[in-house]
């Protein structure tokens, strides 16, 4: 939703390249202080709701004043806001999001297993979602009326589709009725964390791919019909040549955007599915350490979702800068 | 490009412009005119839902669990031998209601945050950015777990939750058009004929950015509906004996594995048909407003 072209700046010729770096940092100075103030949200959250957070910790229990005291001492409650949020902080930076007010462990030592089962569920399905829908678009785009409209209302279904209601269907028909894959678990080894991971990919993925089939399909529609393309084929290019040559790297440039912004999104879809299936990663771990109350976990996967988002919408805005030759002489 | 001076401020105030919008798009189309149907339909299905259901959706009948399809439950039973179908019956009510509440917060905000920026822009427009690029490092779902984890579980908090992360995306569209409008000729003249800000926001920006914001929520219901779903589904939105479809088919998961598969296939089904539908009729609304406009 042109998020990249949201900066200001109009059509001052400025230097070739001094342009892009200024836009560059710009941009990187936004994503620090989005991070600072995302990081503050979070750690603030907590002191929001009713209740003290003293009670969040005991889970409501009354406990004696030394243990109280203990508390206290242990997660700063004795200290002024702001110097809790700057320990909080400061502890971020060492690596340190606090301990687990169920299990009293360091929340990284709970995260590190169940991250690497996050981290490939996401790279499968950003793979699917960057590959299956710019063929899907491409297709769309460059095909007649009826592989068009075919593929269109794939798409507008496929948009329709929560990922929660894929993955009941999918575990129904091709994990129980025809066994094709395994219906819950991740897995062990890199083959078998694969097979049972592809699912779950599907599933996080399918209205994702459908986005950017959409966006791919309307790109590559305008660069079929633009000057250049007619101009290509004046020459005498064969039409397979223009569509490679002319028409997909000019209509990829959009798609880089949109395909960045749609794999960031993937981070608050892992929640669903990894519950859905059963799955050991942090998305599940979030889901039951606030149905549990377990405070300092829920802040510490937070932050990690919310930074990965956030970095990778800049890295994409920072890539698309630096892709499209015209913004250099524009900025 | 439009040439500017031949487009013209309508005379209608927004919400009679809108249906009169959607009722042009409806006639011509025969793909819209089916999903207003179903959806009309739906929406009389939840309101008198008591009236049309057959059975309650609440009373628990262990002897006639997992019952088949029936002329007495058509859809079957679930595992405490609720009727599947009343309670998907009674679910649209819970299940949509929701995201209007969703839709009106982002509109109500979205829209208030936009046509300030785009007014008064300078400074004003510059913080109200910032404030915007803040929020959109939140994803809406991930935004509504945190909202339960600190108000607890229930409609309310994911509800405000993922109104809230919609509210930048509604005023960035509604931002950007506002722009458009106000670099326009008729509002330069009501701004010479010195009419107050209020007046001009209200009667003569607003009203022809409205087919835009129609458009857009509509396709926002369609997203609400299924971020809502998602939430009661992972346990955290509505609590049982709620009928909500998303909560439904999280207790309809373990049947799964002993073959029955009603209770989670079938409200998963109609929730799918209600976003198709909202979601078609949001795109055909967009696209009347792309095709519309060059031609006035």
């Amino acid at each position: 939703m042109g998020r990249a072209s949201g900066e200001g700046g109009g059509a001052r010729p400025t230097p070739l390249r001094s342009g892009v770096w200024a836009g560059v940092l710009r941009r990187l100075l936004r994503t620090l202080a989005t991070l600072l103030v995302s990081s503050f949200l979070i750690f603030a959250a907590l002191y929001l709701s009713p209740g003290s957070p003293l009670g969040f910790l005991t889970h409501g229990h009354s406990l004696s004043p030394e243990a109280v005291h203990s508390i206290e001492a242990q997660y700063h409650l004795n200290k002024p806001f702001f110097e809790r949020y700057w320990l909080w902080l400061t502890g971020l930076l060492q690596g340190d999001l606090g301990r687990s007010t169920i299990t009293r462990e360091p929340v990284t030592t709970l995260l590190s297993p169940r991250i690497g089962v996050t981290f490939t569920l996401v790279a499968m399905g950003a793979f699917l979602i960057v590959v299956g829908g710019i063929l899907l678009g491409v297709l769309a785009g460059v095909s007649g009326r009826r592989i068009d409209a075919g593929v269109l209302a794939a798409v507008t279904v496929g948009m329709a589709i929560p990922s929660f209601v894929t993955a009941t269907i999918l575990i129904n028909y091709l994990a129980l009725k025809l066994g094709w894959f395994p219906v819950y678990g991740a897995g062990s080894g890199f083959a078998d964390r694969l097979w049972h991971l592809t699912l779950p990919a599907i599933s996080l993925a399918l209205g994702l791919i459908a986005y950017v089939a959409l966006i791919t399909r309307a790109a590559v529609r305008v660069e079929m019909g633009s000057e250049h393309s007619d101009t290509a084929r004046g020459r005498g290019l064969r039409e397979r040549l223009v569509i490679r040559r002319h028409v997909v790297r000019n209509a990829l440039i959009p798609v880089v955007t949109v395909s960045g912004i749609t794999v960031a999104s993937l981070v608050a879809g892992v929640a669903v599915v990894e519950t859905a299936y059963e799955l050991p990663g942090i998305g599940a771990y979030l889901v039951q350490s606030v149905t549990n109350n377990d405070f300092p976990v829920v802040q510490g996967i937070c932050l990690i979702l919310v930074v990965v988002y956030v970095v990778v919408n800049a890295v994409v805005d920072v890539l698309y800068l630096l892709l499209d030759p015209r913004l250099r002489r524009s900025r | 490009m439009t040439p500017p001076q031949m487009r013209f401020a309508p005379r209608l105030p927004g919400a009679a412009a809108s249906s009169r919008a959607l009722l042009r798009v409806v006639r011509r189309d025969r793909l819209a005119a089916v999903c207003m149907t179903l959806l009309a339909l739906v929406v009389l299905v939840a309101v008198f839902a008591p009236l049309i259901a057959p059975h309650s959706p609440t009373e628990v009948n262990l002897s006639s669990a997992y019952l088949g399809p029936s002329l007495e439950h058509p859809l079957g039973t679930d595992a405490s031998g609720r009727d599947i179908l009343s309670r998907v019956i009674f679910g649209a009510r819970a299940s949509l209601l929701g995201p209007l509440g969703v839709i009106a917060l982002a509109l109500a905000l979205g829209v208030s945050i936009a046509l300030v920026a785009a007014w008064f822009g300078g400074w004003v427009d510059t913080g109200l950015s910032a404030v915007i690029d803040v929020l959109f490092a939140f994803p809406g779902l991930l935004l509504a777990i945190i909202a339960v984890a600190v108000f607890g579980v229930g409609l309310t908090a994911p509800m405000l939750a993922i109104g809230i992360a919609y509210t930048p995306i509604m005023a960035r569209i509604v931002r950007s058009s506002a722009l458009r409008e106000r670099a326009l000729p008729y509002i330069a003249a009501t701004t010479v004929l010195g009419l107050p800000a209020r007046r001009i926001l209200w009667r003569h920006l607003l009203p022809n950015v409205w087919p835009l914001i129609v458009a857009q929520s509509t396709v926002m219901f369609g997203y609400a509906t299924i971020d809502l779903a998602a939430i009661s589904f992972l346990g955290l939105g509505q609590q049982p004996p709620s009928s909500d479809w998303g909560l439904m088919v999280a207790e309809g998961r373990p049947a799964i594995l002993a073959g029955h598969s009603a209770e989670a296939l079938y409200p998963g089904i109609v929730l799918v048909l209600v976003v198709l539908c909202v979601m078609v009729l949001g795109r055909r609304l967009g696209d009347r407003d792309d095709r519309q406009l060059p031609r006035r």
